[in-house]
């Protein structure tokens, strides 16, 4: 080694050596902790107003080399406060301070290159008053700005302040302010220059809890916070530079200011920030589930970014205002009561997060984007009340939705499905509780839909269509007893079936519907419906409807939930053109337009009532072979139908008008056309009252009026149906007449009467085609006939005046007065029919001012009773009271025959008859005179087969005879012809017996040879006389005279 | 002489009528309450004059029996047959010949009638 560098070496070493020494002396001699120490107590005490206890303060050198520094190893600052947890303010572990004692000590600048705090607790307190248990820096109370701090430094700079190891407890009783801040670290660079604080705060905590009027806004949080600022102690404004925080390991960037308002201690904050992209779910739990409640029950996923600024005021009442536009990526959403779960949800928003008014912060959805299944939703809107209880959705959507993945919407009671695509838009309104709560009634919709294989299928009903346009509105705007919605269908073709056996097809219809909320099916509903369509046809069963450019309104009121009431329905419609078809019925109806309702009784729910107003142009019908065609037709009608009525038959009780004008009729067993041209009548549950009824049968006319009553009592089985009608007729065909009634009501009795021929074997089951004219049972009917002709098929009668009546199985045509050509006659008949095989035929016939052999072709019966009439010529009268049983087919039952008859005539000819030529050559009469009977007044009874002729006398030529005997109706007879007066000597008789083809003459003692010579009378021949009074009497009181 | 043979001649016609007048019989009506057939034709007589007749060989039992009156004087009987249609009815007048608990006969003027009692 060189003596240079040896001398240099040593003179350096002993330099070295020397300051080494002298620093040493200065440390452990000059600057002792016991000397030190109690000059820092004594400083604290001039700045601190709280107790300070800090440990030994050392300066040290080698260990902060090539700096010094002070160091201490504990601090506790005591300030006892009412109702704080710990009288510690602050308690630490090693506090060491590397201090630049040269600037200090020559420039007057404390330059702290490095301030290390160790295991920190601080305990911040404010109590309920507002005192705190940190304000303990004492003030100058001499200086009149108490408030301003001096700094007695011409610059502090603090190159890096470490913290370890800290926990911070605040506790604000006044804000409800707590705030842990545990297992935490920081460092912090400080530069304070005057009125000018420059800093850089880098912390790292693991464990921050912060809550605020027991509301958590942060939980055991893990926070990364890197923050230059600055703060200007003059303005006590903050400004913020690029900062970022970390918080759960959700990134944000953020720069702004603050400022504090010493006046007030409001802090103005004005921040703008960036988040990174994270996950959803760590955004809403960094948010207070206060603020979440409206998201209960919903489970969000997805990316979201956000950016945004926070402005305003920030103290005790006022929190600034949040605004950030936020972006959503690969967004899921599902709802606990929601089948549909969302997904593939995409967009953007701008969120105002107004923590002052918790009504005042929303979200502007610029576009949301969500799937479900294979339905696509697009929104974009309005969602307001974000940090309320509940959020407003105020939304403009496009819709693409299979509307099968929605049927679990639809309340499971009320067995809805649907299916097919509905693609569209809508608008809607609606507050997310109501949403989720079914209440839809709520709900503000206005949608625009193309439906497309639309099917849609209630309990039964379903309805289906291959397109279909769909305008839904909620609420409906224009009725309050249909707000819930209104709903319009158009489509080309729409298919509507209930059940398996009723179908309707649309062509082109035009539904316009309005409803009450129909999910309440406890509450009454209200239905409207509005529709117009080209074409329908449907079909229920059996029964096929076609209607044409028809349209019609239809309210309907109904409850769900009442098992017992009809759904009211009241309806207008007017179809242009319909066509009804059931088996052989079909019915071709013009322009039938009116209205009908239906509705429950309002005591008693189980009976209906219906109201029918129905007028149509034109009606066809047909029946099998029978038909009808009606030009005009109008009913109007109140029905109530009561299902609590035994008798069927009595369940309807209806009430009203029907009017039909140039009907036709085609019937069965009817060879011609029944006419109407006017049917007018009124009915109601007891009477129906025919006010006009104008009726062609062929060559037939009846005008008929009158009123028929007592119909509960009849269907009751109580009493008689009873009616009283006027009949007038030009001209009638009674064989047109009996065909018409044929068989009515024939059931009824054909049940009594086989009743009543239950004892008989010979009696059968009858068969209504094939069976005798039945007169109805159970009604008493009266008839007033007025018929200008009657034609009676040989003949034709006029004038006829009288009486129909049909009482309980009895046919009486009582009094009727008609002229033939032959005669005027008298008529009163009786036809009753206790059974089939068993009828009653009774006769009263007067005629009056007859010729005789018009008589014979008349009646051919008179001649088998009483064939010597053949032989007279000229006019007489003739009457008989004659009845009988017939069987089924109308043969006589002659054991039953019972007549009574009487005979009249004056100058009547003798015609060239075969009984009187054989008498008159037999009695030798004079051929030159001419044969005339001068008068001839004969009785007869008819009793079984056995004709009674009552002794008469016959004057002739120059005889006189009485004529008796018996004609049977086999056409044997056994006549005594007395001959009284005669040329001859002596009375003779002649015994004429036989048949008309084999008769036997002998002469006999004449047998009433004295019976008009009164007094040489026997008694029998009184008592032939009295018979003869009797029957003439009382054949006679009958005879009506005019 | 002359008027002798008169009266002998009278009393002769008058024996010869009264002769020929036979005393009429006497028929207790008792005898004839009852029913009586022949073949098929039924006549029902009841105590109180009235009674019913039919036939059932034409399908008409007794409960459709026509209604009629009787009288039995001496030995007429007599019927009125009721019509229903309202009348003085029909009058049959017999002269009964043979009336016991078992057989019943009359006859008019130009018939015979034989009833056998069925109860």
């Amino acid at each position: 080694m060189k003596p240079v560098f040896k001398i240099t070496l040593i003179s350096f070493l002993a330099v070295v050596v020397t300051l080494i020494i002298a620093i040493s002396v200065m440390l452990w001699i000059v600057f002792t902790p016991a000397k030190l120490t109690p000059i820092v107590n004594s400083q604290l005490k001039n700045y601190l107003n709280c107790d300070a206890i800090i440990g030994d303060v050392e300066l040290t050198f080698f260990s902060t080399f090539p700096e010094f520094s002070l160091k201490t190893n504990s601090l506790n600052l005591i300030q006892p406060l009412d109702e704080a947890p710990t009288d510690t303010l602050l308690k630490t572990g090693k506090i060491i301070a590397v201090i630049d004692i040269k600037n200090l000590w020559k420039e007057n600048k404390l330059m702290i290159h490095k301030l290390i705090f160790e295991d920190i607790q601080f305990n911040g307190f404010v109590n309920k008053v507002g005192n705190s248990n940190f304000d303990i820096l004492k003030t100058d109370t001499t200086n009149t700005d108490t408030a301003a701090f001096v700094n007695p430094f011409d610059l502090i700079k603090l190159d890096k302040m470490q913290f370890k190891n800290m926990d911070i407890h605040y506790a604000d009783l006044k804000s409800g302010m707590h705030a842990h801040v545990l297992k935490s670290k920081g460092d912090l660079s400080l530069k304070i220059l005057k009125n000018e604080i420059v800093s850089t705060v880098n912390i790292k905590s693991h464990d921050i809890t912060f809550h605020m009027d027991s509301i958590d806004y942060l939980k055991n949080a893990d926070i990364q916070l890197e923050m230059p600022f600055d703060f200007n102690t003059a303005t006590q404004k903050m400004n913020v530079a690029e900062t970022r925080l970390i918080i759960n390991e959700l990134a944000l960037s953020l720069k702004g200011n603050m400022a504090l308002n010493p006046n007030n201690a409001d802090i103005n904050i004005d921040f703008i920030f960036k988040s990174e992209k994270y996950p959803l779910p760590k955004l809403l739990s960094l948010i207070p589930k206060l603020y979440l409640t409206s998201l209960e029950g919903t489970k969000l996923d997805g990316i979201v970014s956000s950016k945004g600024t926070v402005k305003g005021l920030y103290n005790e009442k006022s929190m600034p205002l949040i605004v950030m536009n936020v972006g959503l990526e690969d967004g899921k959403f599902e709802y606990a009561g929601l089948e549909n779960k969302f997904s593939q949800m995409s967009g953007d928003a701008k969120i105002i997060v107004n923590l002052n008014n918790e009504l005042a912060s929303n979200i502007f959805v610029n576009q949301l984007i969500a799937q479900t299944g294979k339905s696509k939703f697009e929104a974009k809107g309005l969602i307001d009340y974000i940090l309320a209880d509940d959020m407003l959705f105020d939304m403009d959507m496009k819709i693409h939705a299979f509307l099968d993945e929605f049927v679990s919407m639809v309340p499971k009671e009320m067995d809805v499905k649907m299916s097919g695509l509905a693609e569209g838009t809508a608008k809607m309104k609606f507050m997310l509780s109501e949403m989720m709560d079914f209440k839809f009634e709520k709900i503000k919709l206005d949608a625009n839909l193309n439906a497309t294989q639309l099917g849609i299928s209630y309990d039964t009903l379903s309805m289906y269509t291959d397109n279909a346009n769909i305008k839904l509105k909620m609420p409906n705007s224009h009725k309050s007893s249909t707000q819930f919605m209104s709903a319009d269908l158009r489509s080309k073709r729409l298919e509507v079936c209930q059940g398996k056996n009723t179908r309707a097809n649309f062509n082109n219809i035009n539904l316009r519907s309005e409803t009450s909320d129909f999910f309440k099916t406890d509450k009454l509903n209200n239905y409207l419906f509005d529709f117009d369509f080209e074409l329908l046809t449907a079909s229920m069963d059996n029964m096929h409807m076609q209607a044409t450019k028809s349209k019609a309104n239809v309210q309907m009121k109904m409850n769900f939930s009442d098992t017992i009431s009809l759904p009211a329905v009241t309806s207008i419609f007017d179809i242009k053109a319909l066509h009804l078809q059931m088996d052989t019925i079909q019915a071709d109806i013009q322009s039938p337009n009116g209205s009908f309702a239906l509705r429950s009784d309002i005591q008693n729910p189980t009976k209906t009532i219906f109201d029918i107003n129905y007028v149509s142009t034109s009606t066809k019908g047909n029946m099998g072979s029978q038909h009808i065609v009606a030009n005009s037709m109008s009913v109007l009608a109140n029905i109530l139908h009561n299902p609590d009525e035994k008798n069927s038959m009595l369940q309807w009780i209806p009430k009203g008008h029907v009017a039909v004008n140039d009907a036709r009729i085609k019937m069965d067993g009817v060879n011609v056309d029944i006419q109407i041209p006017l049917l007018d009548f009124d009915f109601s549950q007891d009477v129906y009252s025919i006010r006009k009824a104008k009726v062609l049968v062929d060559n037939s006319d009846f005008n008929l009026t009158g009123k028929l009553w007592n119909v509960n009592e009849y269907f009751r089985n109580k009493g008689l149906l009873t009616g009283n009608f006027t009949f007038k007729s030009n001209t009638t065909d009674v064989h047109r007449l009996m065909e018409l009634t044929n068989g009515f009501g024939e059931q009824d009795s054909t049940l009594k009467i086989e009743e009543a021929n239950a004892n008989y074997k010979t009696e059968q089951s009858i068969e209504k085609s094939s069976g005798p004219y039945m007169v109805p049972k159970g009604m008493d009917l009266k008839l007033s006939a007025s018929i200008n002709e009657v034609l009676l098929g040989y003949d034709s009668a006029q004038d006829l005046l009288g009486n129909v009546y049909v009482k309980d199985g009895l046919l009486v045509l009582e009094d009727l007065r008609f002229k033939t050509s032959a005669a005027n006659m008298q008529l009163t008949a009786m036809y009753r029919t206790p059974r089939p095989n068993h009828i009653f035929i009774g006769l009263d016939y007067h005629i009056l001012d007859m010729e005789i052999s018009e008589l014979l072709k008349m009646i051919p019966d008179v001649d088998s009773i009483m064939p010597m009439l053949r032989s007279f010529g000229g006019k007489g009268e003739f009457h008989i009271a004659v009845e009988t049983y017939v069987d089924s087919l109308y043969n006589l039952k002659k054991s039953t025959l019972r007549g009574v008859s009487s005979i009249k005539g004056e100058n009547l000819v003798l015609m060239d008859g075969e009984t009187f030529s054989e008498i008159a050559k037999t009695l030798r009469f004079n051929k030159k005179t001419v044969n005339k009977v001068d008068s001839l007044s004969a009785e007869f009874t008819i009793f079984r087969n056995e004709v009674d002729v009552y002794p008469f006398l016959i004057v002739m030529d120059k005889y006189k005879a009485v004529v008796s005997g018996r004609h049977n109706l086999d056409m044997t007879f056994d006549y005594n012809i007395s001959v009284t007066d005669s040329p001859l000597p002596f009375k003779l008789g002649i015994d004429v017996k036989g048949t008309l083809d084999k008769m036997k003459y002998s002469l006999v003692k004449p047998r009433y040879a004295n019976l008009y010579r009164p007094s040489a009378r026997r008694e029998i021949d009184n008592k032939q006389l009295e018979i003869r009074k009797m029957i003439r009497d009382a054949i006679m009181s009958r005879v009506i005279q005019e | 002489m002359h008027k002798l043979s008169n009266f002998i001649i009278l009393a002769i016609l008058a024996f010869g009528f009264f002769a020929c007048n036979p005393v009429e019989d006497m028929f207790d009506e008792t005898l004839l309450i009852g029913k009586w057939s022949s073949g098929t034709e039924f006549y029902r007589y009841d105590i109180n004059g009235k009674g019913a007749t039919w036939d059932t060989s034409e399908d008409v039992p007794e409960a459709d029996g026509q209604k009629f009156t009787w009288t039995l004087e001496n030995v007429e009987l007599t019927h009125i047959h009721i019509m229903e249609t309202g009348g003085s009815g029909v009058p049959k007048i017999y002269t009964v010949t043979e009336l016991t608990a078992t057989s019943l006969k009359y006859k008019d003027s130009f018939k015979s009638y034989s009833f056998t009692r069925i109860k």
